[in-house]
């Protein structure tokens, strides 16, 4: 049996670029199309809620923003990267690594293979439901990187 | 020495949640700021919207908060198109609306007042986190969290379609009933919610308030800010997080002002500072004296203490109970004791319980009226809720056919800046002496404006759950002498 993969993209979809990771999620789906074992998901909570959509599989792929200096960049983390939250200050606060460890010494059946897809954007304060021009057009050719990687020969 | 920690560019976030710091020649210091985001362009974004859609559309702003600018939205559309809804639909938006300020009041107890506390504040920074406090407390408690959490959010999305695009607001009422089926459900999640509430609070008796440190920091000098306050009451002027007036009692507790929020305007007006986008809120009648608490400050504070001192109370037996023992703790009303944030929420938790009980219960609730249709031409319309970090408004206008034409946000965070400033600051003052700056001491300066749980959530995710907050200490000459980030181990 196939391992059960979730897509999950991050991001408010209200936020310019901030989601940019629901549109790379998005447009990934459609270039895979339907295939055994892959779901697609949206979080636009973040937080504890991100542990509530990942459990029940095996691998997680986060796609989500991150302010950086080369719009439209796209970086590969794997959860080590992202260490645990070791202050907070509000719910978001709460790390990926961070809730995920929580689930698994709670005992859920959290995802064993977590990869990080961070797509450097530019404006995430804006109110706007298009990504800004440069983002937007490697939006594609990110989808065709995840794709191949995920599900590459 | 001089120091500076530098951050991977990757995770840099310029403008985002700051905390500066400036120290004088002897490394003291000299003042400390602390940032919110500006989000930019709301008013453009709505204009030519059809009003309806707003509870729709603002619950996207902040993936923390979707429920408290869903009924915001949802009020201020009921006002703009004159409509009140059936007593049916009242009750089941406050039955949603005291769900939603559980499941966060929960949240922010357990993932991010918890480790102050129940961990320790001087713990090592690996521990202070979730999985610190599951250490601590049992990983039986870490499992009743997510049962109710889930239970609770039922509710939510039931009624509401999604918790992030809830779709139960409509001008004039809401789009569903309870079955028999979920509200014998819901009464159970309800019962359920006010024993884990109780837990909550003996937890908090036993780890809290049995430790002195814990005591003596909570009701120190170093947290403390006299200032007037401001919540929702209703018309007995007990706490209610979804509808009444706007009351302000000031630094004594005397009430100062009540008004409903159509005259916030009146009450309300913001000062700018050069070096910062945040507009400061404070009282008209008062005045603005700067960064200072006092009777002649008009400063005020919003969020779970404050509205438990603008308050004569709560409205339900067990919460009252319990603000009774809290004011008897703290030496009476109003307690100006800023870590007391954490334990008026869990006041406020229990409340939101017992509410849900009461509603629930109410037979009207399963009334079939769900709507009043609106019937006039739509104009102007403002709506106010309690979210959990303090009051928050939506102003609408519109022309004759709905369509928006302007749109202002105040956002419960932004009430709090002022006083989140002067925490900070205070804090910093009587924490870091010549030019001693610890982790330990960043932390307690830290734990100022975490119990106002500020919410810069709505800016940016940027890593996934990475709070976009920044350290920078500053020399005399503005040179950068340390700079620290949550993204620093």
């Amino acid at each position: 049996m196939d391992m059960k993969t979730l897509v999950l993209g991050v991001g408010s979809s209200i936020l310019t670029d901030d989601a940019v990771g629901i549109a790379v999620a998005r447009a990934l789906e459609k270039r895979v199309g339907p295939r055994t074992g892959v779901e697609y998901a949206v979080n636009e909570e973040g937080g504890f809620t991100l542990l509530e959509d990942a459990v029940g599989f095996d691998r997680l792929v986060v796609v989500d923003a991150v302010i950086g200096s080369e719009p439209g960049r796209l970086l590969r983390l794997d959860l080590a990267g992202l260490g645990p939250t070791v202050h907070c200050g509000g719910p978001h606060g709460l790390n990926l690594a961070t809730v995920l460890e929580f689930g698994r010494r709670q005992g859920l059946p959290v995802p064993t293979e977590v990869v990080v897809y961070a797509v450097e954007v530019k404006d995430t304060t804006t109110f706007g439901e298009r990504l800004s021009p440069e983002v937007e057009a490697r939006v594609p050719e990110i989808a065709a990187a995840i794709e191949a990687e995920l599900f590459g020969p | 020495m001089k120091k500076r920690i530098t951050i991977d560019p990757i995770t840099r976030l310029e403008g985002h949640g700051k905390i500066e710091i400036f120290l004088d020649d002897r490394g003291n210091v000299a003042k400390a700021y602390f940032q919110v985001p500006e989000l930019r362009g709301f008013e453009k974004f709505s204009e030519g919207r059809m009003a309806e859609e707003m509870p729709r559309i603002t619950p996207k702003i902040c993936g923390v908060c979707p429920t408290a600018h869903h009924m915001a939205s949802t009020k201020a559309v009921d006002d703009l198109f004159k409509v009140t809804p059936p007593r049916t639909a009242r009750l089941i938006r406050e039955l949603v609306y005291n769900a939603f300020m559980f499941e966060d009041h929960a949240l922010h107890f357990y993932f991010l007042g918890g480790p102050d506390f129940v961990v320790g504040p001087d713990a090592p920074k690996a521990e202070r986190n979730i999985l610190g406090v599951i250490a601590k407390v049992g990983v039986e408690t870490g499992g009743k969290v997510i049962d109710i959490r889930k239970r609770v959010r039922n509710i939510i999305t039931t009624l509401g379609g999604r918790v992030i695009h809830p779709v139960l607001g409509l001008p004039g009422g809401v789009s569903r009933g309870l079955t028999k089926e979920n509200r014998e459900e819901f009464t159970k999640t309800a019962k359920d919610a006010v024993e884990f509430a109780r837990f909550s609070l003996d937890l908090f008796g036993n780890v809290v308030l049995k430790n002195k440190g814990y005591v003596d920091a909570i009701t120190g000098d170093v947290y403390k800010h006299r200032t007037y306050y401001m919540g929702l009451v209703d018309s007995k002027n007990k706490v209610n997080f979804y509808d009444g007036d706007i009351r302000v009692v000031d630094p004594n507790g005397k009430e100062f002002a009540k008004f409903p929020v159509r005259d916030y305007l009146k009450h309300i007006s913001e000062h700018v500072e050069p070096w910062s986008y945040t507009k400061f809120p404070y009282l008209t009648a008062v005045g603005w004296k700067g960064f200072v608490d006092g009777e002649k400050s008009g400063i005020y504070r919003v969020a779970p203490l404050a509205r438990l001192n603008a308050s004569d109370g709560l409205s339900t037996p067990k919460a009252q109970a319990e603000h009774d023992r809290l004011y008897d703790t703290l030496g009476g009303k109003p307690a100006h004791n800023t870590l007391a944030y954490h334990w008026a929420r869990l006041v406020e938790l229990l409340h939101a319980a017992e509410r849900m009980v009461e509603l629930v219960k109410d037979p009207d609730i399963m009334g079939t009226e769900l709507r009043t249709l609106p019937t006039q031409k739509p104009s102007e319309g403002i709506g106010v809720v309690e979210a959990p970090r303090g009051t928050l408004i939506h102003h609408f206008k519109s022309d004759e056919r709905g369509i928006i034409t302007q749109a202002n946000l105040i956002v419960a965070t932004v009430n709090n800046a002022p006083a989140i400033c002067m925490s900070v600051e205070r804090a910093a003052k009587g924490l870091i002496r010549n030019g001693n700056v610890s982790d330990g001491l960043l932390n307690r300066v830290e734990m100022a404006f975490r119990a106002y749980d500020p919410c810069f959530a709505c800016a940016t995710h940027a890593l996934p759950g990475r709070m976009p907050l920044e350290v920078e200490i500053k020399g005399p000459d503005g040179t950068v002498l340390r700079r620290l980030s949550q993204f620093v181990d």
